[in-house]
């Protein structure tokens, strides 16, 4: 029953990647005019012979000399190669370079985050939980209230306000050099992390109050059920009981969090890029979105999209090995 | 009352839950004694304390929310009021343990049923894992799980009801304890299964000489178990009687009422007694005897005061002014 399970989560992974291949390729193209007419209009000296070559040699370097059926076909086959198109910037460097060279960057941050994210809000949440309607989860509470009425670019606009330009502890804006220095050294290291530190900050806050609420939630409710009394009936001791029982039980909604941000990672924050000026793939996003480059933004769309994909696939399958329940049809007998 | 073969004796057991509204009293002040080897029933209606009272003896009610106090928790010769949690830690399990009434919400459903049998064998007798596996396998086999060695790796989904049933009676009979408490066993299940499961349940009291405190609202399954038998309503015994007698002959009202309210095949000019109204709300409880408002026999005087629990002999006793006699039933 578990493998036929297994199975079907990756034939369907697979089905649904392919639609999003898809979808990808055909809905940039409801808004896309001839590229020659975009890039290279009629200069007024041309007659229109020679713009017609132009416009054929346009076409042919764009890959649109062929039928959209053909285009689908050949952009298909390309990434089975590796290969995402090329970009419209100067010099048509590859998709894949530019995406390989930006993702780095935002890796740094969202892993960074992610981590602070999860483990101290699952440790503050626990910590809740066992204080339960005391201070530290009045705390927590009224926090998360905050927290989530404030979006994270605003808090990162005070952050630079408060500990960029006030107390001047953290750079308020990346350094411009620190991308083209950076050389694996530990000061180039450091530098990273110096600069990156504000910007972490900024989505990490959210990121804690988020797991350590869902945390505190799912601890109170798992150790309100019946098989919790059992367990200390049976005499367990109370560490046994939580790690056991409660933690067991509590951890699913944490995990399935969890799944969520990692296929967030990549993303990267287009906001927070911007505030901080940070060069990764949300700036780079952003830069295929206004210079109207779809080759770019398709390459973009797709890595996000299958990355998301992979990391569902990956929390299903955990969540199959952490709750005996799950299954196909979800049925509980 | 308390003798020295004594299983289990409470005296005076008292739990209050205070909310902002008032005070719930879930149990006022009762006493219980269970003999070795003897069945005894606590039989009440939904609310009216039963599991307060099971959790309580088990020591597991929270406090807070609830506030407890017993003039006397005696377990097999232990005095148990004044344990700390630690200290119940090495007696639940191995000396009292507690089955409870809904299999599937009692067992945890992300740990094997084996497993979960295990726990105990692991921290009582301080067995291996190999070893703890071994009994558990055992255990299962004892109360009827047909092939026990697959079941031992099924996780509670997995079996019916009848059977997630029969894990909780395994692992509560698991160290052999002398007391065992039985809230609701089998209410989750439908009559069939019902049967089987009190079969077993009843078999393996037999086998182990166990003391059982079966608590529950329906009294026909409590006919064929129960040596004797407290009735409670709103937090307080009514009636205490050996079982023949109580269904021959009840003398509190409620109880008549309860008895009266199973319908028997056999007997064609049976009234059908019902109590009209509901269980007055816990925070609300009337003035005089608790059960007045819903009684037909009620007096003046049962409306200013509390009745006291009497003993009428042959080990009953019954908290009313106006107790039944066989004459007076209709």
């Amino acid at each position: 029953m578990k493998k036929s399970y297994i199975i079907k989560r990756i034939l369907y992974t697979v089905l649904l990647f392919f639609v999003v291949l898809t979808l990808n390729f055909f809905i940039p193209r409801i808004g896309i005019d001839d590229p020659a007419e975009r890039y290279y209009p009629p200069q007024g000296n041309m007659s229109d012979i020679e713009y017609d070559i132009v416009k054929q040699a346009t076409r042919k370097q764009y890959g649109f000399d062929v039928s959209t059926w053909k285009q689908y076909l050949r952009y298909v086959d390309g990434l089975f190669h590796g290969d995402l198109g090329n970009s419209f910037k100067s010099g048509s460097p590859k998709v894949i370079d530019l995406i390989a060279e930006r993702l780095p960057w935002t890796l740094v941050l969202s892993i960074t985050t992610l981590f602070i994210g999860a483990i101290s809000g699952v440790l503050i949440g626990a910590f809740a939980a066992w204080k339960r309607g005391r201070w530290p989860d009045l705390v927590l509470m009224n926090a998360s209230t905050i927290t989530t009425a404030l979006p994270s670019f605003f808090i990162a606009l005070i952050l630079v306000l408060i500990l960029g330009f006030e107390a001047e502890w953290f750079p308020a804006y990346t350094d411009p050099n620190m991308v083209a220095d950076f050389d694996w050294s530990p000061e180039a290291i450091g530098t990273v992390f110096y600069n990156a530190a504000l910007p972490i900050f900024s989505m990490a806050i959210g990121s804690i109050v988020g797991y350590a609420q869902t945390t505190r939630n799912s601890m109170i409710a798992v150790s309100g059920e019946d098989f919790i009394v059992t367990a200390r009936a049976k005499g367990l001791s109370s560490d046994t009981v939580l790690y056991k029982h409660t933690l067991r039980n509590a951890i699913l909604p944490i995990v399935t969090n969890f799944g969520m941000s990692v296929s967030g990672l990549v993303g990267g924050a287009v906001v927070i890029e911007q505030i901080f000026n940070w060069n990764g793939m949300g700036t780079l996003f952003l830069e295929a979105n206004n210079t109207n480059d779809y080759p770019l933004m398709m390459g973009i769309m797709l890595f996000l999209s299958t990355f998301a994909l992979v990391a569902n696939l990956v929390t299903d399958l955990c969540y199959c090995l952490l709750d005996p329940r799950v299954t196909v049809d979800g049925g509980r007998r | 009352m308390s003798e020295n073969n004594d299983m289990l004796s409470v005296k005076n057991l008292k739990v209050v839950f205070p909310n902002q509204m008032g005070v719930v009293r879930a149990v006022e002040g009762i006493d219980l004694h269970v003999k070795e080897g003897e069945c005894v029933a606590l039989v009440g209606e939904s609310g009216c304390g039963k599991s307060v009272t099971s959790l309580s003896i088990m020591k597991l009610i929270g406090t807070p929310p609830a506030l407890t106090r017993v003039d006397e928790l005696v377990l097999d010769g232990v005095e148990m009021k004044d344990l700390t949690d630690r200290e119940m830690q090495h007696i639940r399990g191995s000396k009292i343990s507690m089955i409870f009434q809904d299999a599937m919400t009692a067992l945890n459903p992300v740990m094997t049923v084996g497993k979960q049998i295990d726990e105990v064998f692991i921290k009582h007798f301080h067995m291996k894992k190999e070893e703890a596996k071994k009994h558990s396998i055992e255990a299962l086999a004892r109360v009827g799980v047909p092939s026990p060695e697959q079941r031992y790796h099924d996780f509670p989904h997995q079996l019916s009801g009848g059977m997630r049933q029969r894990v909780l009676i395994a692992m509560a009979f698991a160290c052999e304890p002398k007391f065992i408490i039985a809230d609701e066993p089998t209410t989750a299940l439908d009559v069939t299964i019902q049967a089987q499961v009190l079969e077993v349940l009843a078999q393996m009291q037999k086998n182990n000489n166990t003391s059982l405190l079966l608590i529950t609202h329906d009294l026909s399954i409590v006919a064929n178990m129960a040596d004797r038998i407290y009735v409670m309503y709103c937090g307080k015994i009514v009636e205490e009687s050996p079982a023949y007698p109580l269904f021959k002959d009840p003398k509190h009202p409620y109880t008549e009422g309860l008895l009266g309210a199973i319908p028997k095949l056999s007997d064609k000019n049976h009234e059908f007694i019902q109590i009209p109204d509901n269980v007055p709300h816990p925070m609300h409880k009337p003035e005089g005897c608790y059960f007045h408002p819903r009684c037909r026999y009620a007096t003046e005087e049962c409306k200013c005061q509390m009745p006291p629990l009497v003993d009428i002999g042959d080990g009953r006793k019954v908290r009313c002014f106006h107790p039944l006699s066989k004459g007076e039933k209709s």
